[in-house]
């Protein structure tokens, strides 16, 4: 473990002057290790919220190039970089802002097949995933390997947040026990929406990793952005869940 | 009686508003409740909702108030009242 700099503090002057964070918490930020998958509208925002708060590294997983469509809301990605992987680009702009940070950048999305060495290479993983069987698959990974899985989600003004600690609260299989038949993977949604629920999502890990603060621990937060409503809604463990089983604790973190 | 019923994300697009205020002989599960709703606002809707057997989808979270429910939950009954959100899942991208 290698101690802060003192441009490191320097840098997190401001937030290690939050009460219950301070140095310890710049700290375990600084140690920790996060997947991001993906780094499109709400990844991108989550990487680089996590980038200027200081964590140590990121893998960031994205197959594919940049294409005009991913400019609305993918704000790592940038137009003369279109026809490019969007992981370079993402590291790129990662770089620009926190030299420091080491970036895995895996040009690859989640699935069954990478998902064991892939969530296996980090402390706590961040879903910004579109498609359920990727989602499904990190899921199951988080809660073999016992690690923190905050998933976020959104939809046209709306997005959803919950933070799921493996063995005290529900899975996204007690959530949802299939993959959903009317989902598809292209859908409405402005940028400003995925940014917003992407701070709630760094937000969440910070908090998990340097333990301030409650996490949305076993509650969605949900919000309509149309009319600015939000409302928590407290979330049931599935006792037969086929993949969190029926051995659960209640919430400490 | 009177039961609210409040729609978030795609279910909320497919119904065209945001929630509906359904009219019941009584009390009753949360399935027929699925289906009175199913009934007024036709097939794009239901499809999302209702399976081929005209039973909830399981991954349409249901909540009573600000608590999740399950849809197989023999023992719940809806009442006079009571608010029922439908969520239908959403994703990252």
């Amino acid at each position: 473990m290698a101690l802060l700099t003192d441009h490191e503090k320097a840098v997190y002057e401001w937030q290690m002057w939050v009460p219950g964070f301070g140095e310890a918490g710049q700290q375990a930020l600084k140690d920790a290790s996060v997947l991001v998958s993906r780094i499109g509208g709400l990844g991108s925002v989550v990487a680089y919220e996590l980038a200027a708060a200081g964590i140590g590294r990121l893998v960031l997983a994205h197959a594919g190039d940049i294409k005009p469509s991913d400019l609305n809301r993918q704000l790592l990605m940038t137009h003369d970089r279109i026809g490019t992987p969007r992981v370079d680009s993402a590291t790129s702009r990662l770089k620009e802002l926190n030299p420091r940070l080491e970036i895995l950048a895996v040009p690859e999305n989640v699935s069954d097949k990478n998902a064991a060495r892939l969530v296996g290479e980090v402390d706590l993983v961040v879903d910004c995933a579109p498609l359920f069987p990727e989602r499904f698959a990190m899921n199951r990974q988080c809660v073999e390997q016992g690690k923190p899985l905050v998933d976020c989600a959104m939809y046209d003004c709306e997005f959803q947040i919950t933070t799921i600690l493996p063995g005290q609260t529900p899975c996204l299989a007690c959530l949802y026990p299939e993959d959903p038949p009317a989902w598809r993977r292209e859908f409405p949604v402005f940028g400003a929406v995925s940014g917003s629920v992407a701070c709630l999502g760094a937000m969440e890990a910070i908090k998990v990793l340097s333990g301030l603060g409650e996490p949305l621990c076993g509650t969605l937060l949900t919000c309509d952005l149309r009319d600015m409503t939000f409302q928590r809604r407290q979330l049931l463990i599935r006792d037969d869940c086929p993949v969190c089983g029926t051995s659960h604790e209640a919430c400490s973190t | 009686m009177q039961v609210t019923v409040e729609y978030a994300a795609q279910i909320k697009r497919a119904a065209g508003v945001a929630r509906d205020v359904i009219e019941l002989d009584g009390p009753c599960q949360l399935a027929e409740i699925a289906r009175a709703v199913a009934i007024i606002h036709g097939d794009s809707f239901a499809e999302i909702l209702l399976d081929e057997n005209r039973q909830p989808r399981p991954s349409i979270l249901v909540f009573m108030g600000e608590e999740q429910v399950r849809w197989d939950d023999t023992n719940l009954e809806v009442e006079d009242g009571q608010t029922i959100t439908l969520l239908s899942p959403v994703s990252g991208g």
